[in-house]
């Protein structure tokens, strides 16, 4: 493999350094990082999780290696993968990119003009190490892996002491920017990629939208993806947090996600899930302050040999606050697919709402789908509600639609269509048509149908 | 792979250091059980193909109890649990339900009244293996302030169980503003197509603008609560196939109320 050394001696202390001061960070940053490698390897697994003994955690170093070139040849790839470039009419040279072959995909300009867009708003936009070398470095201190903190699970701790690249967002009170932030078109930021750290922080009144990732599989020869994302949402401020994750079918993908609301502000997952081996994925709202919103639309798709393990979590913590869940699952060709909620009510959560809603549409017999809700109150005046589906497309549905014109694949297709429109809806035109291809590539691989099996 | 729970959740109900000396009831041939408190049935036994049974489970004295039973449902066999909780200090009941046979089904319908310190923890899973099988788990609970209670549901669909559905719900009602621990986990655990799962939990105080509308009718707040949650109850004690003992559920109720 081109350009990959691996190292058996592990994550040290001073590959930490090594990697610190290769992008001259702080002290504190280098001390927090070494504090988090100690974390790191004191802390077990968390016992919920999937199994993952098929990740090597012992060559993880192999990952975060600085200056590295983490290419790999054309002929490498997944020839799956490269049919999939192929039939969903991606660019070239965005494909070589997406693939790992090219360390450079020309979307540099874009970015460049986008930051500008966004200076002239006010709206400060770069990679978080560059964003360290600025006057937002007290500011970055402050906030850092504050709301995720490397005490919690052992990739946490992990993610602190190697994260690398990521945005950094400072959107100031009361400005509003108009054009949605796309992470995506600076996926080739130096270190992009595996243990990126996402800070954005909205003061009072302000409103952003935030696009993350691509509807593009997006293949890596490491397998481990760990990032964290962080946001603080001020008073009545609005922020809409948009993710397409799908990683190549070899990821391990456990990232975390968490949100901090004030008063009256609001936050909104729109999440879609559609690649990688393993994905634990629950991105969490911390509603602090009354009157604070928080919104969760996601979509999972999980194919042959996929665990995708996701969700979201609310923490209601003060009045009249407000969140709703909503979660599809489509799962195929012997995909396993969990959903799982929790909903936290605190004593200070009175007079506050929460629904959750989750729907699974299992295609075939060697798939599985599970959903794991719950609901904790500590204070009377909460009220929740849930409700959840499980089960296949009905013979009727596929018999009506066969009677109007629809052979039984384009009729497949069509319901999975309409079971994830919500979701597409919520995306940018050009993200929503990707997935509506992508989705239909894959109906396409294995025609599905509930008479199959009889 | 099964999932895992989040480690938060309590997986094993609480273990208590004293608990009420139980005596086990014979299951023979009977159609209706009724399981007073100090009587447990025994911790595995079945149901045999074609029977129905009923067991109703008392929980009034406020004593500290822990009950654990596990039931094989024969082919077109079925089994009514039926859950009075009235009082206790903590009471935990767990129940685990095979649905071995074809067409065997299971319902567990829970009515509770948790007061102040009181602490409930209910279990109940049902494992559809039969094709065309059918569960129900259901609960309809009072809550009153300092209360606890944990309600875990699962339905889990296994592979070959063909044609089968399944179906978890609760609502509970909270009597006033206060603090309270409620926990609600409804889970489906899914290895089969061709099955249908849902569940639905709904927690929250009595509609205000339905008790002023029965306000303007004459009645005070207190007999409108009692009338609501009455009404609820009254779903699950309909249940009980013996008249005698539904008289007898509702006298209990009645003084609790």
């Amino acid at each position: 493999m081109t350009g990959w050394k691996a190292m058996m001696s592990g994550l040290t202390a001073e590959l930490i350094e090594e990697i610190s001061a290769s992008k001259k960070e702080p002290t504190w940053m280098r001390d927090f990082r070494l504090e988090c490698l100690q974390l790191y390897k004191q802390a077990p697994l968390p016992a919920w999780m999937p199994d993952i003994s098929g990740l090597d955690l012992d060559k993880i170093v192999t990952y975060v290696r600085p200056g590295q070139a983490q290419t790999t040849s054309w002929e490498q790839v997944p020839a799956a993968l490269r049919q999939t470039f192929s039939e969903l009419g991606i660019p070239q040279a965005e494909e070589k990119f997406l693939a790992g072959v090219s360390a450079q995909y020309d979307s540099e300009l874009i970015y460049h003009r986008v930051q500008e867009l966004a200076a002239e708003a006010g709206v400060y936009y770069s990679d978080l190490e560059t964003a360290l070398q600025t006057d937002y470095e007290p500011v970055i201190r402050q906030h850092f892996m504050k709301l995720i903190t490397p005490q919690e699970h052992k990739f946490a701790a992990l993610h602190g002491a190697v994260w690398s690249g990521g945005s950094f967002v400072y959107v100031p009170a009361e400005v509003e920017l108009t054009l949605p932030l796309q992470s995506y078109f600076r996926l080739n930021a130096k270190g992009a990629g595996q243990f990126e750290h996402t800070l954005i922080i909205l003061e009072p009144k302000a409103k952003l939208h935030f696009i993350e990732g691509c509807s593009a599989p997006r293949y890596n020869v490491a397998s481990l993806h760990a990032g964290a994302v962080e946001l603080l949402v001020g008073a009545g401020a609005k922020l809409r947090y948009s993710t397409i994750e799908n990683w190549s079918k070899n990821m391990y993908n456990l990232n975390t996600k968490r949100a901090r609301v004030a008063a009256g502000g609001e936050i909104e997952w729109v999440s879609g899930s559609f690649g990688s081996a393993v994905t634990c994925l629950y991105p969490e709202s911390i509603l602090a302050g009354e009157r604070a919103k928080s919104s969760f639309l996601g979509v999972t798709v999980a194919g042959a040999g996929q665990y995708l393990d996701t969700g979201a979590k609310v923490r209601h913590q003060a009045a009249g606050t407000t969140s709703v869940i909503r979660a599809k699952s489509i799962v195929k060709n012997g995909g396993s697919s969990v959903f799982r909620s929790s909903v936290t009510a605190s004593e200070q959560a009175s007079e506050s709402k929460s629904f959750v809603a989750c729907d699974s549409l299992i295609l075939d017999e060697q798939s599985r789908a599970d959903t794991l809700p719950a609901v904790v109150s500590k204070t009377i005046s909460f009220t929740s509600a849930h409700e959840a589906r499980v089960g296949r497309i009905s013979e009727e549905t596929l018999a009506f639609l066969q009677a109007r014109g629809l052979s039984e694949e384009a009729a497949v297709k069509l319901v999975v269509n309409g079971f994830v429109d919500n979701f597409a809806r919520e995306l940018p035109l050009e993200y929503a048509v990707e997935m509506n291809n992508l989705l239909n590539l894959e109906m396409q691989r294995k025609p599905i149908t509930g008479k199959e099996k009889q | 792979m099964k999932p895992r729970l989040w480690s938060w959740l309590p997986v094993e109900p609480k273990v208590k250091k004293k608990q009420t000396q139980l005596s086990t009831v014979s299951v023979s041939k009977q159609r209706v059980i009724v399981l007073m408190e100090k009587q447990q049935l025994p911790k595995n036994w079945e149901v045999v193909a074609g029977q129905q049974c009923q067991v109703v489970e008392l929980f009034e004295s406020g004593q500290e109890l822990k009950r654990q039973t596990k039931v094989k449902v024969q082919a077109g066999a079925s089994l009514s649990v039926v859950q009075i909780f009235s009082g206790g200090h903590d009471v935990t009941s767990d129940w685990e339900i095979d649905l071995q046979g074809d067409r065997a089904s299971a319902q567990v319908q829970t009515a509770y009244l948790v007061h102040t310190q009181e602490h409930l923890q209910l279990t109940t899973t049902i494992i559809h293996h039969g094709r065309q099988s059918q569960s129900l788990i259901e609960a309809q609970g009072v809550m009153w302030p300092g209360a606890e209670k944990l309600w875990r549901a699962t339905i889990d669909f296994r592979r070959g169980c063909q044609g089968s559905s399944g179906s978890e719900k609760e609502q509970v009602l909270y009597w006033q503003e206060g603090t309270i621990k409620q926990v609600s986990a409804p889970l489906v655990l899914c290895q089969e197509d061709e099955v249908t799962g849902t569940h639905s939990v709904s927690a929250g105080l009595i509609d205000e603008s339905m008790v002023q509308y029965l306000k303007t009718r004459g009645l005070n707040e207190q007999i409108i609560k009692q009338m609501i949650v009455r009404e609820r109850i009254q779903k699950i004690i309909s249940v009980i196939d013996d008249e005698k003992i539904q008289e007898q559920v509702c006298q209990q109720l009645k003084t609790q109320l």
